[in-house]
């Protein structure tokens, strides 16, 4: 089946001192299919929130950003010049392509009823009446699971917890059917539970509707839940890409090796283990102008040789992955065996 | 190091109700748990359950309704401000948002001073010299001093927070979901140095957290907490391998990575005067919802509050 | 997204001013004004109000008094270096009384909250029912004018609305976590609200005190224009109120200080303009 998202050769630049532009995405490519998870992994400051704007045209005016490629069900925007772009993506949002936010709060208009809220993404792409719209935010709302969809039509955001608030989004975001769901950290905000159900009921969904999901997480564990395929960014660029089972069972480059690594896992015996640490941080973003591979600075596994020059993409069993290295650690099993 | 029988911290009963437009909040209610010198409590829960008003109560940071507080074998619950002052000494605190708690305006050199100027310790030189040290101490560089909180990354941050409690020399810090905004690889860094830090100064933690992985992690003892009272607590082991609540096993089925699916609790209302997990829970009977279960032993030093423990504990 | 870490960097708050148009321009009008009030006993020495020259000497007439004489033969050029003196004085004065009140108030009722909060936020509302200038006008005409009185006068009817705002900034910080650590760590409430909470708020309170002054300069000017000035010393507002009566022949003499007046409040309220740009994050220069 073709992707229904594909993008290739993304860049994001944001202006920094005087004229230069600092790389925010560098040369980001991925494509997802219908029914299909991808898993945008990284930790603050790797560009996954920036690809997920640039996805559906939502970045600031001072942001600078290109594609080679960037195809969303059938239309490729990266051919379009700025003016049908924008005209492009404001047809495409909400219909062809939908995003959810880290806080449903901010996503929701507080002086507005849920039904109303609901109602109007409905009409905002079909002409149908207020009265068929808020029929179809009652059963918007039944799918999402909320309980006492009835009455919950006409409760305002902050009368529901952050968990519903965020079913609520969610329904508003599915309201048009949408072909791509760009869904940044969703469950951030909320409690462990009731992350776990929300997901639960963003898999359910797009198993009905064989949307496409781009998931954008810091958390390794969810994507190890979730994920079909997973991309794993550190400053700004693709460091490893790969199908979840493989990525899990044998992750390829040393900054995954060092993530999955440095999340606490109940259940240990013994001795309290010691975390291994990644040294160092993330390059800021006026930090990355170097030659060589950018996380050689906090590599355990670094090579002379990864200091000159930008490592190529080399493939492996279930997708791709920048490192000198890969093929040797792909080969390995985890230092800690994947998560579950 | 193992944990010493002298208990530096001992909440009975403790309670903290506040008054709000729709009636009395129950924040903490009815909660004691003890703390041993050089063990780490993890308590855990869910937003709202009043983990963080209770730590905030045990410095006395929120004033507690009912119940007593015993820092180091002094009752602190009635003491005033100046009365408490050297049991800060003993007692201190790492907050969620070094952002929020470290003020913007001062240097970190002369934020980490300012314990000791308070408490009259050292002079100027002594102070400088102790600022040094603590940088030292949580793998800061010591020009960090003259540095201002926005100049440093959010584990830097961090660092400065804990540095700030430690100044004083205190023998127990609570720590409020102290690694929750760090991002994982940070977060080890910094669960590696309190590792380090309990090991070389025989500190005793209150570890607040919504996260049982991280609990799991660093607790010698777990406390979960809902709907401001203690639902299970016991060796740190025992929970995560056997959770015998209904809540604690949602908890730990919630943990990303394990691939468990939740059954759906819908979304009621807490039933006053029963059970705070009464009306999310599949085992929930008439009696769940009429009446509060009591935290009582149910052996192997581990303690539960519900009304099923025979079949809990048999299952 | 996280941005550039130095997001927050601040450049320093005069620099930051002096880089916006209105702050420059608000700036230099007040140093103007400024430069006047001091160098007005060298440039025009002895007392602006004798008579020294023929009644209305229109500007540029006479080179002795450039900006010519009002109807009794006073150097207008005098009254207004002498009056900037009297407008700055009362101004400046007029507003740290206000300061001192409001900020102190705001500070203790949102610090301490409860039955204090409630005393003194009734207070400032009983202040802001009564219009200050009506209010301030009551005070003078009892007090007979002077210009302590009237200073003091301006100053303890202009303070409720900083007031207001210094509360719900303490109210924002009382309840944050730096306020809690300071308590965790020890600190008095003198030290937490002195040291840590008060420098926090000290953004809203600078670019109040600018808008504060100005009202003080107006209030002071309207107050001599009907008469209630301190009759001993020039004042702008005096002058207009002088000039009023031969405002159809003779209009410079109502003119030259009201564009005095005009100029100054405008050069306030600009600075205060550049300030809230400088003091907010959102817009701070990166």
């Amino acid at each position: 089946m073709d992707p229904v998202l594909d993008v290739d050769g993304l860049f994001v630049s944001f202006p920094g001192h005087g004229r230069t532009l600092l790389p925010a995405v560098e040369d980001l490519g991925f494509a997802v299919r219908p029914g299909e998870t991808l898993a945008i992994v990284g930790e603050s400051g790797c560009g996954k929130s920036a690809t997920a704007l640039a996805l559906l045209g939502l970045l600031p005016r001072h942001a600078v950003a290109s594609a080679r490629r960037l195809r969303i069900a059938g239309t490729d925007l990266a051919e379009a010049d700025p003016q049908a772009c924008r005209e492009i993506w404001r047809r495409h949002r909400g219909g062809r392509i939908a995003m959810i936010f880290q806080e449903p709060l901010t996503s929701l208009n507080p002086v507005l009823t849920i039904g109303e809220q609901v109602a109007e993404a409905v009409r905002a792409h079909e002409a149908v009446s207020w009265r068929a719209a808020r029929g179809r935010a009652f059963d918007l709302l039944r799918r999402v699971r909320i309980p006492q969809a009835e009455q919950r039509l006409d409760a305002y955001p902050h009368q529901l917890s952050g968990g519903m608030r965020q079913r609520v989004v969610i329904a508003m975001a599915l309201a048009c059917r949408p072909a791509v769901l760009v869904a940044d950290e969703p469950t951030t905000a909320l409690d462990v539970t009731v992350q776990a159900r929300v997901l639960d009921l963003i898999a359910e969904i797009q198993e009905e509707t064989r949307t496409a999901l781009v998931l954008i997480t810091h958390d390794l564990g969810v994507v190890a839940d979730r994920a079909d395929r997973v991309l794993v960014m550190y400053a700004g660029r693709a460091v490893e890409s790969r199908a979840a089972s493989a990525l899990f069972a044998a992750p390829a480059h040393p900054y995954t090796r060092a993530l999955l690594a440095a999340r606490p896992r109940p259940g240990w015996t013994g001795a309290r283990p010691r975390l291994p640490e990644i040294p160092g941080r993330v390059p800021g973003l006026g930090e990355r102008g170097a030659a060589g591979c950018p996380f050689a600075p906090r590599c355990a596994a670094v090579l002379p040789a990864c200091r000159i020059g930008r490592p190529d993409l080399i493939v492996l069993d279930g997708g791709t992955a920048a490192c000198l290295r890969a093929g040797e650690f792909a080969a390995q099993e985890t230092p800690r065996a994947a998560f579950g | 190091m193992p944990p010493l029988a002298e208990p530096i911290l001992e909440v009975r009963d403790l309670a903290v109700h506040f008054a709000t437009p729709h009636g009395t909040l129950r924040a903490v209610d009815g909660v004691s748990l003890s703390l041993r010198r050089g063990e780490t409590l993890g308590l855990v829960g869910e937003s709202g359950c009043g983990k963080s008003t209770l730590g905030r109560a045990i410095l006395r940071l929120v004033e507690p309704t009912a119940g007593s507080i015993r820092l180091a074998g002094t009752d602190v619950t009635g003491l005033g401000r100046a009365a408490l002052r050297p049991l800060r000494r003993i007692a201190q605190m790492v907050f969620q948002d070094p952002f929020a708690s470290l003020d913007p305006r001062w240097t970190i050199g002369r934020l980490l001073a300012e314990p000791l100027v308070i408490h009259g310790i050292g002079d100027r030189a002594g102070r400088a010299a102790r600022v040094r040290d603590l940088l030292d101490r949580v793998g800061l560089p010591a020009d960090a001093a003259a540095r201002y909180p926005h100049e440093l990354s959010g584990g830097q941050r961090q660092r400065v927070g804990i540095a700030r409690a430690l100044a004083l020399d205190p023998r127990l810090i609570v720590l409020d979901e102290a690694v929750s905004a760090l991002d994982v690889s940070v977060q080890a860094q910094v669960l590696n140095l309190l590792d380090d830090l309990q090991a070389s100064l025989g500190l005793a933690y209150l570890f607040i957290s919504h996260d049982l992985a991280v609990v799991d992690h660093v607790a010698d003892r777990i406390a979960v907490m809902l709907g401001g009272r203690l639902v299970e607590t016991g060796p740190r082991a025992r929970i995560t391998a056997r959770p015998l609540h209904p809540y604690t096993q949602d908890l730990l089925d919630a943990v990303p990575g394990r691939r468990a699916r939740l059954r759906d609790d819908g979304e009621g209302e807490a039933v006053p005067g029963g059970c705070p997990f009464a009306h999310r829970c599949p085992q929930a009977s008439a009696r769940c919802r009429a009446e509060v279960p009591m935290l009582r032993p149910v052996g192997g030093e581990v303690s539960l509050a519900c009304h099923h423990v025979a079949l809990a504990a048999a299952a | 997204m996280s941005g550039p870490a130095d997001a927050f960097a601040r450049a320093p708050l005069l620099l930051s001013v002096l880089h916006r148009p209105a702050g420059a321009a608000g700036l230099a009008v007040l140093a103007l004004v400024g430069l006047a009030a001091l160098s007005a006993g060298l440039l025009s020495p002895g007392d602006p109000l004798d008579m020294v020259a023929l009644p209305f000497l229109w500007p540029g007439t006479d080179w002795a008094h450039p900006l010519g004489t009002d109807m009794l033969g006073r150097d207008l050029a005098a009254g207004l270096l002498h009056g900037a003196r009297v407008s700055l004085l009362v101004g400046i004065v007029a507003a740290v009384i206000a300061l001192g009140i409001g900020v102190g108030a705001g500070a203790l009722a949102g610090f301490y909250r409860g039955r204090l909060d409630a005393v003194l936020m009734r207070a400032t509302e009983l202040f802001q029912t009564i219009p200050p200038f009506l209010f301030a006008l009551a005070i003078v005409a009892v007090l007979q004018p002077s210009l302590t009185t009237i200073t003091l006068a301006i100053g303890v009817t202009a303070w409720p609305s900083l007031a207001r705002i210094v509360r719900a900034e303490v109210l924002a910080l009382r309840d944050g976590e730096m306020v809690q650590a300071a308590v965790a760590i020890g600190a008095s409430d003198a030290r937490i609200l002195l040291l840590h909470v008060l420098p926090n708020v000290l953004g809203p309170v600078l670019v109040s005190a600018s808008i504060l002054v100005a009202t003080a300069i107006l209030t002071e000017s309207s107050l001599a224009f009907l008469g209630l000035g301190d009759p001993n010393v020039v004042s702008w507002g005096g002058m207009v109120g002088a000039g009023r009566e031969v405002l159809r022949t003779d209009w410079y003499v109502a003119a030259l200080p009201g564009l005095a007046i005009v100029a100054v409040v405008l050069g306030l309220n600009l600075l205060g303009d550049a300030l809230n740009d400088a003091l907010d994050p959102r817009r701070m220069r990166r």
